[in-house]
């Protein structure tokens, strides 16, 4: 055994580098031939484990147990785990000898090269392309169909859910109440209760023409945007912080938030929509304010939860990548191509080159831009374009200010002058920071001015920034040693001195947040005995501030500090006038340059290569940039662009030829009309989504959305003047043969959601403020660690204005399904939980309501049925309720009314 | 057996009754996969990141080695200098097991015997973000289910007047509610949080109370039976509704829950020596114990899945001697109390008690004095609920920094708790998205040696 070891020592000592080709062929091939191609090849119904060792992507890909080989990486590689015997034991008959497991460790640790290049048939067949010509005849990705026999106009939703009502033997609901009719639609429309006149009103005609002009008005109203701005939030997991590890407040979200509620306003073209938050920022705009607006609408690139800390920014970058396709994918084409990351989808024709050609496209995106503290990276923040006027009286502003700055350093550099900086450094013998002997990691630095030579070095606030060690051999005697810097705040308070000299150690600590005492520059830190050879060592360690080495000066003792002469009082009233100016300057200041939260190219963009198993470190090759194939025509899917391809890809994702964008929105906007989707699961159209339970009427209101010019008013106004809309949701027990109302043979029951709850009770306790809101958080600390509390408008806003802090989501919200700010959200979950009776029963918020309530209702039932519920009592219940009411109180019978399911739930 | 999907998904499809949702998503009736040793989780987690060479791996080599350099490269992006830094505490040989604990935990070492000691645990996080992501969902990045989400979804509640999942002081930061969070599980399987950051509130469960100025006691009561009055008038109207039906039960699970959980949260019902077991008795000790009180009468009570956390009080980059001998006696006492009147109640038995941090600490030496973050290799401990009392598996190098025998992923470690639970890790999935996820992913392998026979 001995002997054969050092034989093969000597046998590894001539024999090639095992990074080498020659290395696989002489070494490595002949034990895979030897041992394991027997079982490690030939068809699929053969192959161990799923794992071909005949060709290197098959050692690469791997088998059911993972990559077999990871290059670099032998303990992350399965093949020698199981040579090892370790977990899973190969060749089965016999482990191999130590020896030659060590040669697979050393090969696997050069990289693992293996030229065997050729793909065998078998292999290749068991793992065979996406069949994308079967793909596309999903019907999903067919094209849409234009519906011969569906009439124009909102009868073609009737028609169409009529005629497979008839074929079930079913039939329409008859019409619901005015008064539920008009609730509905105002809920639907405008996320609030109507109002009493309007109530009433339409209860004394509820005739077409007044439902029309009721439509009319409440898509002409702000509130529209508001209601219909938070359904597309709730896809764009809005949040006004980064959540996950390190929760940054995201300062500019606000400006995406009402970029969406106006885009619903004033009606944007759907297609354009898309197009600016992919690309906004590469779009021609005509106008400043367009242009402002698309960058702003990119901050749906940018708004996810980001791992922030994550030390391995490689992983991060493709874990962003990861998220936005992800997002994109479900927001826009209902489809969950975030499943290609690490394999191809197994569902769905998109494969895993799909994904990496998506993957180039964000990758050449910049969303991460520096880092907040070490290792925690920070968000790009673009500047918005300015008002020409505005941007040049900022310009005059930090010129003007710059020239007052120049000024008063000019005045101080006298000033410091004459209070005997000269005289200070003469007092002795002066080592500079460029004399010294630097250990470690030290920034040079020349921004401050108070320094000796040309320049001064700081610790960037590192513990570990290493030492700066200042020597010099003097007449033996004792001397002052004094250390120059400039003190300010963020300066390290117990900066780590030690002082050798004769073999003897000092170790002094030095304040340098305080100004120095001597002529604004050197500080004493004592007085020592030196013996003649002397060494002054400034440390970072144990810091926590910034450390400044710029030169120590020995001042023999006894030689007496040259006087420092009083500064020219004329010298300080001048001092005193320019900083005064320069307070007035500041206070006067024009508004900087607005900034957003976005995303933008980075400088030069380029293809990705394929990551093995979705991990980022195991590189394959490049794929071009470009969209799934199943969704394009022809075969080449790929791009060419001197940009990031992000312009492209918005412009396919918005073009009328994709069948999948304009049936996803038109899907989404049904869902919150009618209270579900055409298709139920509206972030996955794929194979796993539900199929759509009206497919002609489906595409054709997707090709009438698109021929209106891709308008989002003019498609909900289809829904709501429908008979479909207006029935009742009152349930029939004969209806069994259609119990989930997959059919539409009433309306669907729906319960109001977190928004519209807390919107209505400040409605009817009269305090709802309207208008639209600006910035959310009115502080910005580095982490939100609390909810911060919204200023006193905002208190009573609408909710949509409320602050959403990623893990502080308020209980009044967050038990009431609020959409999670962490994830596409299509459809809210609809939860019935004691938590949300809890909140009814027992938060201030409702008493309080229930309080003004009775109040403004007076003691009078059918008033307050009438405001809470929108209907008038029946005698028996303004019976019941007056007869609670007096006997508890009547803030106890609202307060019940508040909480009770009828409130909750809009028929 | 039907998988559990089979089961679940019918709980997806609405029109069923709130009732027939609830019993056959997750009910009582629904079997376990397997006979379960434990029927309930205590996780006592230690946030921050505990060091393990100065607890429970004993390393003479690094002792021995103190100042001299790692001879081994140091993982990417590290603070820490390869350097050793020896324990600055005593190790000794406890129980009849014999396994070494450090003069940091003289309360746990007494009922060392207890304990089965995962000594190679390893996990994947080099920050806290990620690591905490990880103990809690098994994913470092992605929104997933938490642990104690999982068992509630696999088991289903004891009881219908508690939460099944309860967190007692959990940290606001390193993600915050995603780690006690349902994720695209149904929400009621999400924690019902009492307390934060490592306090524990003793107002308990929010909105549990009905507050004093809304009129009283009786009035409150009169005011839920007119609610109720009013809601099934209103579910006669509306020709039945499944929305309607799930609101009123709701609300009779909530006044259930009002009855019953102020007295299980209720601590001045136990006697002066239980309270002083716990350490209720000391200052130093008070806020642990009290978690950990509550923690046995929560399980008493039916609930699930207890977490209890420290808030991040072992992130010892600095001043490790001072800050972790702080945080060993605020906790170590109550966590051996609650061992011992779990033992002498029987609920030891079936009552799964957890141990540990994300990760351990670095064996080299960061500044001064302190240790940076290693998931590379640390420890973790269980007891009762199935476990093999008295045992250690696994092992780290020679200085503790990478765990090198018998390794146990935190995958692993997520299997074994849902193995000793009844639950297979590779049986229990949710439809989401199109695919079936797992608590592990497509890892995680049950740690046998560690069960009992």
């Amino acid at each position: 055994m001995r002997v054969s070891a050092v034989l093969f020592a000597l046998a590894a000592a001539a024999s090639p580098a095992a990074a080498d080709d020659a290395f696989f062929r002489q070494r490595i091939e002949p034990l895979l031939q030897t041992h394991c191609i027997d079982c490690h090849a030939g068809s699929i119904d053969d192959v161990g484990g799923g794992l071909w060792l005949d060709h290197a992507r098959g050692l690469l890909i791997g088998g059911d147990s993972g990559p077999a080989v990871v290059p670099h990486d032998p303990d992350a590689s399965v093949l020698l785990q199981a040579l090892r015997y370790d977990g899973i034991e190969m060749p089965p008959d016999g482990r191999l000898s130590d020896d030659e497991v060590a040669l697979f460790e050393q090969w696997i640790a050069a990289g693992g090269a293996d030229p065997r290049d050729h793909v065998p048939e078998e292999a290749r067949a068991a793992r065979p392309e996406i069949d994308i010509e079967a793909g596309r005849q999903f019907w999903a990705f067919r094209p849409l169909e234009r519906v011969e026999w569906l009439p124009q106009g909102p009868a073609a939703v009737d028609a169409a859910v009529g005629r497979r009502l008839s074929e079930a033997r079913l039939s329409r609901s008859e019409r619901a109440t005015p008064a539920t009719q008009i609730r509905r639609l105002a809920y639907v429309l405008t996320g609030l209760p109507p109002s009493q006149q309007e109530q009433e009103a339409f209860e004394r005609d509820p005739s077409d023409e007044h439902w029309t002009q009721l439509v009319d008005r409440w898509l002409a109203s702000p509130a529209f945007g508001e209601q219909w701005g938070r359904h597309w939030l709730d896809v764009a997991r809005y949040a006004d912080s980064n959540g996950s590890d390190f929760n940054v407040p995201f300062a500019d979200a606000w400006r995406y938030r009402n970029y969406v509620i106006d885009a619903f306003d004033r009606d944007r073209p759907y297609d354009e929509f898309v197009r600016q938050q992919i690309a906004g920022d590469l779009l021609p705009a005509s106008s400043r304010e367009a242009a402002t607006d698309a960058i702003v609408a990119t901050g749906f690139l940018a708004i996810g939860p980001k791992m922030l800390s994550e030390r391995d920014k490689e992983k991060l970058r493709m874990d962003v990548v990861d998220e936005q396709i992800d997002t994109v994918g479900k927001a826009f084409l209902g489809l969950t191509l975030g499943c290609a990351r690490c394999h191809d989808h197994k569902f769905d024709p998109i494969s895993q080159r799909d994904y990496y050609a998506m993957a180039g496209v964000f990758r050449s995106t910049q969303t991460l831009d520096g880092e907040i503290q070490r290792y925690v990276s920070d968000t790009v923040r673009l500047p918005l374009p300015s008002d020409p006027a505005m941007a040049a009286a900022r310009a005059t502003y930090e010129a003007e200010l710059a020239d007052l700055i120049r000024r008063r350093d000019a005045i101080r550099e006298r000033v410091e002058r004459q209070s005997g900086r000269e005289a200070a450094l003469a007092a002795g013998v002066v080592i500079d920071n460029d004399d010294a002997t630097v250990v470690g990691r030290w920034k040079e630095s020349t921004f401050s001015p108070q320094r000796v030579g040309a320049n001064y070095l700081h610790s960037d606030r590192d513990p570990d920034a290493g030492s700066v060690r200042y020597a010099a051999t003097l007449p033996p005697g004792r001397y002052d040693i004094r250390v120059s810097y400039s003190g300010s705040g963020g300066r390290e308070t117990k900066t780590e001195i030690t002082i050798q000299t004769g073999g003897s150690s000092h170790s002094v600590r030095l304040n340098q947040a305080k100004r120095p005492a001597i002529a604004n520059l050197f500080a004493s830190i004592g007085t020592f005995e030196v013996a003649g050879d002397v060494a002054v060592t400034l440390h970072s360690r144990g810091s926590t501030g910034y450390v400044i080495a710029d030169a120590v000066q020995f001042v023999a003792a006894g030689s007496g500090d040259a006087a420092v002469p009083a500064a020219d009082p004329g010298l300080a009233a001048d001092l005193k006038a320019v900083e005064d100016a320069i307070a007035a300057h500041k206070a006067a200041a024009p508004p900087q340059r607005a900034t957003a939260l976005g995303v933008r190219d980075i400088e030069r963009p380029a293809d990705c290569t394929m990551r093995i198993r979705g991990e980022p470190h195991l590189e394959g090759e490049v794929v071009a940039r470009g969209m799934p194939r199943v969704l394009c025509e022809g075969d080449s899917a790929g791009f060419l662009s001197e940009q990031s391809g992000r312009r492209e890809m918005a412009t396919w994702i918005a073009d009328e030829s994709n069948p999948l964008t304009a049936r996803v929105i038109v899907n989404r906007v049904w869902s919150h009309v009618f209270g579900r989707g055409l298709v139920r699961t509206p972030d996955n159209f794929g194979r796993l989504g539900e199929r759509p339970t009206h497919p002609e009427l489906l595409d054709a209101l997707a090709v009438d959305f698109v021929a209106s010019g891709w308008s989002m008013k003019r498609l909900v106004r289809r829904l709501v003047l429908s008979e479909t809309f207006r029935q009742s949701s009152r349930s029939n027990a004969g209806e069994s043969s259609d119990i989930e109302n997959r059919l539409l043979w009433r309306a669907n029951r729906r319960p109001l959601s977190a928004e519209e709850l807390r919107d209505t009770l400040l409605t009817l306790d009269g305090r709802l403020g309207r208008g639209q809101q600006g910035p959310t958080l009115t502080e910005h600390p580095k982490v939100l660690k609390t909810l911060p509390k919204p200023d006193k408008s905002t208190q009573v806003a609408r909710t949509i204005y409320l602050p959403v802090v990623r893990t502080l989501v308020p209980p009044s919200q967050r038990v009431f399904d609020f959409a999670d700010p962490d994830v596409v959200v299509g459809k809210r979950p609809l939860t019935n939980v004691p938590s949300q009776a809890l909140f009814l029963l027992n938060s201030p918020d409702v008493r309080d309501a229930a309080e003004a309530i009775a109040i403004r209702a007076g003691s009078d039932p059918i008033a307050i049925y009438r405001l809470v519920l929108g209907r008038r009592p029946t005698a028996d219940e303004a019976e019941r309720f007056a007869a609670f009411a007096r006997s508890v109180s009547w803030t106890d019978a609202v307060h019940a009314l508040l909480s009770s399911t009828e409130f909750r739930l809009l028929d | 057996m039907p998988s559990r999907r089979s089961f679940l998904r019918c709980g997806v499809v609405s029109g069923l009754t709130a009732a027939a949702v609830r019993a056959a998503d997750g009910g009582d009736q629904s079997p376990p996969h397997r006979a379960a040793r434990a029927k309930r989780v205590i996780f006592l987690f230690m946030h921050g990141g505990p060091s393990h060479v100065d607890t429970f791996d004993y390393k003479p080599e690094l002792q021995r080695r103190d100042g001299e350099a790692l001879p081994f490269d140091l993982p990417a992006e590290i603070s820490a200098r390869p350097v050793l830094m020896r324990s600055p505490w005593r190790f000794a040989q406890h129980g009849e097991s014999g396994r070494w604990v450090s003069e940091l935990l003289p309360h746990t070492a007494a009922v060392i015997d207890e304990l089965a000691i995962l000594n190679g645990v390893h996990s994947r996080g080099q920050s806290h973000g990620q690591a905490v992501s990880m103990l809690h969902t098994g994913s470092d990045n992605l929104v997933r289910p938490s642990v104690g989400a999982w068992v509630s979804y696999g088991l289903g509640a004891e009881t219908d007047a508690m939460p099944p999942f309860v967190s007692l002081a959990p940290a606001i930061s390193h993600g915050g509610p995603r780690n006690y969070g349902a994720a695209f599980l149904p929400a009621r399987h999400q924690a019902t949080a009492i307390g934060k950051n490592g306090t524990y509130d003793e107002r308990g469960i929010a909105h549990l109370q009905t507050p004093p100025d809304f009129g009283g006691v009786g009035v409150a009561e009169k005011r839920v039976r007119f609610l109720q009055q009013l809601n099934r008038t209103h579910l006669d109207r509306v020709g039945g509704d499944p929305h309607v039906a799930g609101a009123i039960e709701a609300i009779d699970l909530a006044t259930r829950m009002q009855q019953v959980a102020p007295s299980v949260m209720d601590l001045s019902r136990e006697s002066a020596a239980m309270r002083s077991l716990y350490g209720l008795d000391d200052k130093a000790t008070a806020n642990f114990g009290r978690q950990c009180l509550l923690a046995r009468r929560l399980a008493e009570a039916g609930v699930r899945f207890i977490e209890l956390s420290t808030g991040n009080v072992w992130d010892q980059h600095g001043n490790l001697k001072a800050g972790h001998e702080k945080n060993a006696l605020a906790t170590d006492r109550p966590i051996a109390g609650l061992l011992r009147d779990l033992r002498q109640r029987g609920l030891l038995d079936d009552t799964l008690v957890v141990w540990g941090g994300e990760f351990g600490r670095t064996p080299v030496v960061q500044g001064k004095n302190g240790r940076d973050h290693n998931p590379q290799g640390f420890t973790m401990w269980m007891a009762g609920g199935g476990v093999r009392p008295g045992v250690s598996y696994g092992q780290t190098d020679e200085f503790g920094y990478h765990a090198e025998e018998d390794r146990t992923h935190m995958h692993d470690v997520h299997a074994t708790i849902l193995h000793l639970l009844g639950l297979d890790h590779t049986r229990l999935t949710y439809r989401y998205a199109g695919r079936d996820f797992r608590l592990t992913d497509v890892a995680g392998h049950i740690v046998e040696p560690i069960l009992q026979g």
